[in-house]
């Protein structure tokens, strides 16, 4: 279950807190509480959404107390293959807007493109995690790719 | 198909999350829901420079596997302490102290219901074993002196 998840966890804690110590506490505090429940985890299912949903309550609580925090920029976003240093430059500079665009997005959206876009859930498992209806999951992914995309060109001009 | 989709379907589609062979087919085919599929195409192509590569440090597991272990019981600590403690009480009521204990009194019926009471307790469900002994034997060592006390006063001492 760690060696699966742990990675993605972190990702997705990483994407909530744009700090790598605070995602590491995070991911560590997940597992803990995942062993602490264990025995209400249903083992006929996969792992992965519970651990998930157990991540995104503790993501919430972390954003309630340090909302004021600003965001570290500084991680590995996966960037496609470059040529040369000036491609790179722009691709970084891409990636930081990408980020900067989703940190202001409503909480709500940003949650569905994250566990979409980050932690490749289905929407059945998106369902799951965030206790939320099939046709809910669709609408918000549709209006927060479009609300991501106007909030990057907004970064972008300003 | 005769009507197009709505847009959420046509999400749907382009996530690979709508399976129905009709409306894929249809998507496919008709121009303008093409042309929504492709605008959600570059939607999606954008959102997943999202996705990162990061990783947990090396020894993030081998850290969590040394909080996930149980801290040990110091349980031979706990039951040397409560053995020092049973012997210094019974030190202090003196070698006459088992004769009284059997004799007939108010002592005698006191004693009876706290011992009650001490087996209620060790028996209880929520003790682990060592904890149940250790309490056991402190509660032991509080109720011979409260007998102690008692004996005092029923002048049990002085003959």
């Amino acid at each position: 279950m760690v060696e699966t998840y742990a990675d993605k966890i972190y990702r997705l804690a990483l994407r909530y807190t744009g700090d790598r110590a605070q995602a590491e506490d995070l991911t560590q505090e997940t597992y803990l509480r995942a062993y602490k429940n264990l025995a209400s985890y249903d083992h006929s299912k996969p792992a992965g959404p519970w651990l998930y949903k157990i991540a995104t309550n503790l993501c919430r609580n972390w954003l309630r107390d340090h909302r004021e925090l600003p965001f570290d920029f500084s991680d590995e976003t996966v960037l496609p293959q470059v040529t040369g240093p000036e491609e790179l430059y722009l691709q970084k500079e891409m990636a930081e807007n990408l980020l900067s665009a989703l940190e202001k997005l409503p909480l709500n959206y940003r949650e569905v493109l994250v566990l979409r876009h980050v932690g490749e859930l289905s929407y059945a498992e998106i369902c799951e995690v965030l206790d939320l209806e099939l046709s809910l999951v669709k609408n918000r992914l549709y209006r927060g790719r479009m609300m991501l995309k106007e909030s990057l060109s907004a970064v972008r001009e300003g | 198909m005769d009507r197009c989709p709505d847009q959420l379907t046509i999400q749907a589609v382009v996530d690979g999350e709508e399976k129905g062979r009709q409306v894929v087919l249809h998507v496919e085919n008709c121009p303008a829901c093409r042309r929504q599929s492709r605008q959600i195409k570059s939607l999606v192509n954008m959102a997943d420079g999202l996705k990162s590569t990061d990783k947990l440090p090396a020894d993030f597991c081998r850290l969590l596997e040394k909080k996930l272990k149980p801290v040990p019981f110091p349980a031979l600590q706990v039951a040397l302490t409560a053995i020092v403690i049973l012997l210094f009480v019974l030190f202090l009521l003196g070698p006459d102290y088992f004769e009284w204990w059997l004799s007939v009194g108010i002592t005698h019926q006191v004693g009876l219901i706290i011992d009650t009471f001490l087996d209620l307790l060790a028996i209880g469900k929520m003790l682990n074993l060592t904890w149940a002994i250790s309490i056991f034997t402190g509660l032991v060592a509080l109720e011979l002196f409260i007998l102690k006390m008692l004996n005092n006063l029923e002048g049990w001492q002085n003959g």
